[in-house]
């Protein structure tokens, strides 16, 4: 009786269950591997991260590290996929964990119940392959850039409103970076957030299942492609475009990724909170 | 019942190359499995060291060629049934 050759790192049900990965050239055991022992943040666990984290998570990546501070909203549904109706009034992160722990045994999940701060950001994105933003707001979003900047850790972010939506990826070191482009926070107008302009899940969804391919691909140790230009789409019209950006030569986030920028910089309000129904709680 | 290939019809194998070779009976499995196991023992394996794969699912005994040379990771340098229904495929390591 000729004896199988023993598959160490992947238990049968693993191989059964990521075979069709497995079968992707980029992918096969090791790549599988890289996957499954990879530890990715997703601040925020609304629009964008939820179909994140669901990709992620069916994916085999491996340890999932949610941050957000908000509990589910009945206005966050129709966007918000890994949050039920029985959810409401529930932590994010816990809805976000139960869901994922029932989805996939060989993912653990880290529920961070806060908002992103300059006091914990570092300790939020420490240790990880890979960072998402899925935050609802700009100064946010600025955070997440200048720390990952500063630690060396890539990363992707997506804004969404409306029918339209952008992505950019980040090598630190390497690629432009969002503040390259962006500069600074501006004041959040409020008619221009999805509570005050309206959102559609199509548009939220699509950026998010992008971040995750973005973060996949940089496990797997293949190029990003929202890098050096930034994805535009537009879903009413149909529209799919790239912008080309360039690093800024006094970008104050990565021109000196050394220093901690984001310890200084000015992000106006921080913890971002934004309640997107009359009927929420006072902040 | 005639051999459908003989050693001779690929002189480069090297003998000891196929008698040397790790070994997995992938009987009982169907595609795409049959290559998903392939690809993994392939990839523990160092370049030019052989495989012997035993199938016993017909599809497979062209599937896995097919999908082996598309992913240019291995290449079939030796098959035969030595069972009725059942093939060994001998594969070198791209």
């Amino acid at each position: 009786m000729r004896a199988p050759v023993a598959q160490p790192e992947l238990t049968e049900q693993q191989i059964e269950r990521y075979s069709r990965q497995i079968i992707l050239s980029q992918v096969g055991g090791k790549g599988m591997a890289k996957l499954l022992q990879a530890r990715v943040a997703i601040i925020g666990a609304g629009g964008l991260g939820c179909p994140a984290a669901q990709i992620l998570a069916a994916a085999g990546v491996g340890k999932l590290r949610i941050v957000d501070g908000d509990r589910v909203d009945i206005s966050n549904l129709p966007r918000q996929f890994l949050h039920y109706t029985a959810d409401l009034g529930a932590s994010k992160v816990d809805s976000v964990k139960d869901k994922i722990e029932a989805m996939n045994p060989d993912v653990t999940v880290e529920a961070v119940n806060t908002f992103a701060t300059q006091e914990n950001i570092g300790d939020l994105i420490a240790g990880c392959d890979y960072v998402i933003d899925g935050s609802d707001n700009q100064a946010t979003k600025f955070l997440v850039n200048d720390a990952c900047v500063h630690f060396g850790i890539p990363f992707t972010i997506a804004g969404i409103v409306q029918f339209y939506g952008h992505i950019i990826s980040v090598v630190p070191g390497q690629t432009t970076c969002f503040r390259c482009v962006f500069f600074e926070p501006t004041a959040q107008d409020a008619a221009m957030t999805c509570s005050g302009a309206g959102v559609l899940g199509t548009a939220s969804g699509l950026a998010g299942v992008l971040q995750a391919n973005e973060a996949i691909k940089s496990i797997l140790g293949l190029k990003t492609k929202f890098t050096n230009r930034l994805f535009v789409f537009d879903l009413l019209e149909g529209t799919f475009e790239y912008l080309d950006i360039k690093k800024h030569p006094q970008c104050r986030a990565c021109s000196n990724p050394g220093e901690p920028f984001y310890r200084i910089a000015d992000y106006g309000k921080l913890p971002y909170v934004c309640h997107v129904s009359n009927d929420s709680p006072a902040s | 019942m005639s051999k459908p290939d003989v050693p001779e019809a690929v002189p480069h194998v090297e003998k000891s190359a196929i008698s040397s070779a790790e070994t997995i009976d992938l009987r009982g499995k169907k595609c795409p499995m049959t290559f998903v196991y392939t690809k993994l023992a392939l990839e523990k394996m160092q370049a030019q060291q052989v495989l012997e794969v035993i199938l016993d699912y017909a599809p497979s005994f062209t599937n896995v060629p097919r999908s082996l040379q598309l992913q240019q990771i291995g290449e079939v340098i030796k098959e035969q049934e030595e069972t009725p229904g059942e093939k060994v495929l001998w594969i070198r390591k791209s």
